[in-house]
């Protein structure tokens, strides 16, 4: 009995680890390269809603995805336009992003489902389940935790290694890092830092429409008004904390994920009639667990020079 | 044969117009707005807006609503609606509570019905102030989920241990241990209004814990026992959920809102408008545990008359459901 409580344990983790690791795989990627990205949480949003209207009226949630995806590039390439072309200030118009798509996606919710006589919302019959994969899921605690997701986690936990390699190894991951510590001199030495930049943002768009998609067509199936729920900027804190370091910010969002599910069990355990334990402190656990591991880990390093800061091109 | 089609149809004409005009009096509609802090998704909304849209129908009203108002904003938008001449307005949510008691001092001519607000403040006289006092109904779920659970482990997954709440969930917990004092409770509060994704982790940690019957106060748990793939029932709170998984909702606690629009619209016509504080419970129509047909049937029967044994005993006074406001794990610790 303990195994299985610990392997659901993991599970859930995992589950609630997915949404944030590929929203966080796409905002590494866009800051390392030099852009603070405060539209994220408007990007999941807008995958979140674009995922759930298609998937309603196709009954395909992997359209769906495909959706959410193409509706993430083209809110992340107007991004792109404002701060890389116009140069305009990042902060500014990533939360305009943000507040934009909020709105939005209400207001289109509205317009195309108006108000329903029945008292339940519109919501999808199809959403995406696990997919276990052969022999690997059937290995013992690690078969369940890891190989019995859904197609999303398996993505995201490819797309970390993936991320770390090709900043880390290759000619194009250099020059994303060059470009957000010096696009100056990047430039000098040939790097197209705008085109770069443009690239990281189409990225960051496709991988955080799908994690917000996962939400409303997979882990749960309605789009309700605001359902992010504060994901995207609990992404970005992780990659400040992680030091712009991939493998720190899955090591922060596995901790958050992990005290988040273990804090709802320890609610369930009943060990919360105790008086000195109160059921805030499980609350607090995943932000303090967090803060404390990745403040430890992330000591000394600086983040990318050039991190907000718009560049103009000398002609 | 002519002078007698003629003369049929000027009665069938004349006796139609007599008829419309006997069952609906040529009365004023009466202008009521509302304002919602959130979407009308939201079941503390959709009760109200569910009533009104009756009303529209039924009392020769005229609704009109706002939702998505900000607690700052609200008084411009209250003020916007007495000048367009709205003579009845429901600010539905607690937050709005100051602005509603400013706004009935400076204009005594309009009535407001408030929902939600603190009871130990003065309220002017021309507002009455109501709150979901489905606590009868909530018990009568709890006495279900106490007869109806054979891991004898139930669960509720909720937002905030506030008042309005607490008093749901205490009932619930009232009624689950009025009928089996060994049933072992889990209440998972997920400090969130609105995140489904949120409460469907929390219904699967219960379901691990062994719940099998969960009473869902937030959108989130339905799913979670289509995905666990476990037997189990959830119960709906505020609106009839039955609709939104018709396989696991076995019953919903229920507000309806229908007999205190009646109520507010019919005291303005008749001018005998009363302040004050409004808990109705089931007597008054009020609170109503609604099951879901298809699987009431499905449930061992002593089940469903234990529920009809207790609603009966509410509605005839011999239960008295407690109220307790706070959120005190101990009371209902024990048991399992």
């Amino acid at each position: 009995m303990p195994i299985e409580m610990a392997i659901d344990l993991m599970r859930a983790a995992v589950r609630v680890m997915t949404p944030l690791l590929l929203a966080g795989a796409g905002e590494i990627l866009v800051e390392r390269c030099g852009i603070l990205n405060l539209g994220l949480e408007g990007i999941m949003l807008l995958g979140a809603f674009s995922g759930f209207i298609v998937t309603y009226y196709t009954g395909s949630p992997w359209i769906g995805v495909l959706a959410a995806i193409l509706v993430g590039m083209a809110a992340n390439a107007i991004f792109g336009f404002m701060t890389v072309s116009l140069a305009l200030d990042q902060v500014v118009t990533g939360l305009a992003l943000t507040l934009m798509a909020s709105g939005a996606t209400f207001y289109l919710y509205r317009a195309i489902f108006g108000w329903y006589t029945s008292p339940v919302p519109p919501h999808v019959t199809t959403v995406i389940r696990e997919t276990p994969i052969p022999l690997l899921s059937s290995i013992p605690v690690i078969g369940p935790v890891l190989f019995n997701q859904t197609a999303f986690t398996y993505a995201a936990l490819l797309s970390i290694p993936l991320l770390y390699f090709v900043l880390a190894r290759t000619r194009v991951g250099l020059e994303i890092t060059a470009s957000g510590e010096d696009p100056q001199v990047a430039d000098y030495l040939g790097v197209d830092v705008v085109r770069l930049r443009y690239l990281t943002l189409l990225a960051e768009g496709a991988l955080g429409g799908v994690a917000g998609a996962l939400l409303s067509i997979s882990q749960y199936n309605m789009f309700l008004d605001n359902m992010t729920a504060g994901r995207g900027f609990i992404v970005i804190a992780m990659i400040i904390l992680g030091r712009w370091d991939p493998l720190k910010m899955t090591l922060g969002t596995l901790l958050f994920a992990f005290a988040d599910s273990l804090q709802l069990r320890i609610q369930a355990s009943g060990l919360l009639t105790l008086a000195w334990f109160p059921y805030q402190f499980a609350l607090m656990l995943p932000y303090l667990l967090t803060l404390i591991a990745l403040v430890i880990v992330g000591r000394g390093v600086k983040g990318p020079a050039s991190l907000g800061k718009p560049y103009k091109r000398l002609r | 044969m002519g002078i007698i089609v003629a003369v049929l149809i000027v009665l069938v004409a004349a006796g139609a117009y007599f008829a419309t005009k006997g069952s609906a009096p040529q009365e004023e509609k009466l202008k009521v707005a509302v304002i919602y802090v959130t979407p009308i998704e939201e079941p503390w909304n959709t009760a109200l807006h569910e009533a009104m849209t009756w009303a529209e129908q039924e009392l020769n009203i005229e609704y009109v609503y706002t939702e998505k108002v900000d607690t700052a904003d609200v008084e411009r938008v209250i003020r916007e609606y007495i000048a367009e001449g709205y003579q009845v307005i429901f600010p539905h949510s607690w937050g709005y509570n100051e602005v509603t008691r400013k706004l009935a001092k400076e204009f005594p001519n309009v009535y407001f019905a408030q929902g939600s607000g603190p009871t130990d403040v003065e309220w002017p006289p021309n507002v009455m102030l109501y709150d979901y006092w489905i606590q009868d109904a909530a018990y009568l779920a709890g006495v279900l989920a106490g007869k109806l659970t054979k891991t004898n482990v139930i669960g509720v997954v909720t937002a905030y241990p506030v008042p309005d709440v607490n008093r749901l969930v205490n009932a619930f917990c009232a009624g689950a241990k009025s009928v089996n004092p060994d049933v072992e409770i889990k209440v998972i509060f997920l400090e969130s209004w609105f995140d489904p994704v949120k409460a469907k982790e929390a219904a699967l940690a219960e379901i691990e814990a062994g719940a099998d019957v969960i009473y869902a106060e937030r959108y989130g748990v339905f799913e979670a026992f289509k995905e666990a793939g476990v037997e189990g029932y959830a119960i709906g709170n505020i609106v009839n959920q039955t609709d939104l998984a018709p396989d696991v909702v076995i019953a919903s606690v229920t507000w309806d809102l229908k007999p205190f629009v009646r109520y507010v619209v019919d005291s303005v016509r008749a001018g005998t408008f009363h302040g004050g504080i409004i808990n109705w419970g089931m007597k008054e129509g009020w609170a109503k545990l609604v099951w879901n047909p298809t699987l009431k049937k499905q449930i061992p029967q002593d089940v469903v008359a234990a529920v009809e044994e207790a609603q009966q005993k509410i509605l005839n006074g011999e239960i008295q459901v407690p109220i307790y406001e706070d959120w005190d794990p101990e009371r209902w610790a024990g048991g399992g």
